[in-house]
């Protein structure tokens, strides 16, 4: 119920504004969890020129999150922009335990391209959460995170076909030593509602030097402009 | 002019690319980060078949308090002195049953690195009180290049168990498993899981393996190590909380640190083979686990 309030909450919010909505469905699989799936809702608002908030939900047969993310663009030029991207992100895992990141990047994008370079803070905590003289949470400091993506048309073109290197999703911040590499795309149906996918690779051990296959992901929903 | 410039630099990127892929280096296996030389899955049905075929690893008629030592990334290249070090240090303690080298026992591709590893293990009775057994681990090292068929070669397994029975009745448990491509995989876990059913049998249980699980300081020697896909850690954690692990032994950071979390300790050992600091851990089994870093003495 409390799920449906805030899902509910969020499409409110949403119209009206300068806002969309974005749901998706996602499939996961690795070797260690098989096949899990999930259900996404995010709501993105452009709150002034140079402010951009986004709230995401996800419940998976892993974990439920909860994304708060924002953008503040902090330089506009003719080859693209700078900005500063803050995000919170809470994972209720079903393995017992919690986790709460906080990211801080600097981006750079433009009409093709996306860079991110930053660095988060993890939480993770025991359930229910104890301090238990400091044994029951693990604080890990300063993990770097980056994004690297590219588009092959513009974002105003009526569809996209793009691809990417992350050491983070939308609702996942791997450490930086663990890649997704990513294919991405969209196809825009009318002026309100475009289609969106995605599938990408996480391969386990690449600093390792000793890489091999471990999981793979792929999702698909749509993207809706009131 | 500026052309000529861009050219050079490409082809110096290119250059420098080449290089790295078909580097004549024979210790750090860049292709690896791509390719895959030996894959998890396979290897641990080599070893657990292995396993079918032999009797499983026990140690009879041991006190009910001794103490096992552990260290990891011992990382020969030409020299095994402080892995002989650290064995003839276990083998003149006279309360250790056992010692163990929880991965990254190579530095370069080859045998050699296997034929140095042995050589230390091998009992000598001018330096040695006792002929106790050494239990190794694969670790990420070991599976660049060929080293995966050494380690099998020499040490037949990477995912096994071994009893500890003493004299009053206790039995203590020690999974070894094999971390070397950064994951467990899932017929590793399968396998521990199947193990750690039978837990309410034994006073302690202790799980060893090479890839540490946390992030919480940096080594930057070995910062771009990688840890387990968070996923699997999470797992794994949640495996040893609910089955009362007592200890989870780990290596590849090349510092020292502890956690607990869930009701289970943490314990990382530094490399081995570098520094006048290097050490490994000494565990005492009694009434309680207790355990201190030692530094290795090389006099």
């Amino acid at each position: 119920m409390k799920r449906l309030f805030i899902i509910a909450l969020l499409f409110m919010m949403t119209v009206g504004a300068h806002a969309q909505i974005r749901s998706y469905l996602e499939y996961d699989y690795n070797r260690t969890d098989r096949s899990t799936v999930g259900f996404v809702v995010a709501s993105g608002f452009q709150m002034a020129n140079n402010f951009h908030l986004d709230l995401g939900l996800k419940a998976s047969s892993n974990y439920y999150a909860l994304n708060v993310a924002y953008q503040i663009d902090l330089l506009k030029a003719n080859k693209g922009t700078l900005y500063l991207e803050n995000r919170y992100l809470y994972r209720l895992m079903r393995y017992h335990l919690q986790e709460f990141n906080a990211l801080l990047d600097f981006g750079w994008k433009n009409t093709h391209w996306n860079f991110q370079l930053g660095l988060c803070n993890r939480y993770i905590a025991e359930i229910p959460l104890r301090k238990n003289g400091g044994e029951g949470v693990v604080f890990e400091p300063m993990n770097v995170t980056f994004n690297i993506e590219g588009n092959l048309f513009t974002q105003d073109h009526p569809w996209n076909i793009g691809g990417g290197i992350s050491n983070y999703r939308e609702f996942t911040i791997e450490r930086f030593t663990l890649f997704y590499y990513n294919i991405h795309g969209y196809y825009d149906i009318n002026e309100r509602w475009r289609l969106i996918g995605e599938a990408g690779l996480h391969p386990a051990g690449i600093l390792n030097l000793s890489a091999q296959y471990n999981g793979f992901y792929t999702n698909f929903g749509f993207i809706f402009k009131p | 002019m500026k052309k000529t410039n861009n050219t050079l630099l490409i082809y110096a990127l290119l250059l420098a690319l080449g290089l790295m892929f078909t580097s004549s280096c024979n210790r750090l296996d860049i292709l690896g980060m791509v390719v895959n030389r030996s894959d998890t899955e396979i290897r641990v049905a080599d070893w657990l078949e292995w396993n079918q075929q032999h009797e499983p690893f026990v140690i009879d008629h041991a006190p009910d308090h001794f103490v096992f030592y552990s260290c990891s990334d011992s990382h020969i290249n030409d020299d095994n002195t402080r892995l002989d070090a650290y064995i003839t240090a276990e083998r003149n303690d006279q309360e250790a049953l056992f010692s163990i080298i929880a991965g990254d026992l190579a530095n370069e591709s080859g045998e050699r690195p296997y034929n140095l590893t042995d050589s230390a293990m091998r009992f000598d009775p001018a330096t040695h009180a006792k002929n106790d057994p050494c239990f190794p681990i694969i670790g990420n090292h070991d599976v660049y290049f060929d080293c995966a068929e050494h380690f099998k070669n020499h040490y037949h397994t990477s995912t096994y168990s071994v009893t500890v029975n003493t004299v009053s009745g206790f039995k203590d448990l020690f999974l070894f498993l094999d971390s070397g491509n950064g994951t467990h995989g899932r017929q590793q876990l399968d396998w521990l899981e199947k193990h750690l059913s039978h837990r309410s049998e034994y006073r302690y249980c202790f799980v060893i393996s090479h890839n540490w699980l946390f992030r919480t300081t940096y080594n930057y020697t070995t910062t771009p190590a990688a840890n387990l896909p968070e996923d699997e850690q999470y797992a794994f954690m949640d495996l040893m909380s609910r089955n009362d692990v007592n200890m989870v032994v780990m290596g590849h950071f090349h510092y020292r640190d502890t956690k607990t979390f869930g009701g289970v300790k943490y314990v990382m050992t530094d490399n081995l083979n570098d520094g006048s600091e290097a050490s490994y851990l000494v565990v005492r089994c009694a009434d309680k686990i207790t355990y201190e870093y030692r530094v290795l003495d090389l006099q």
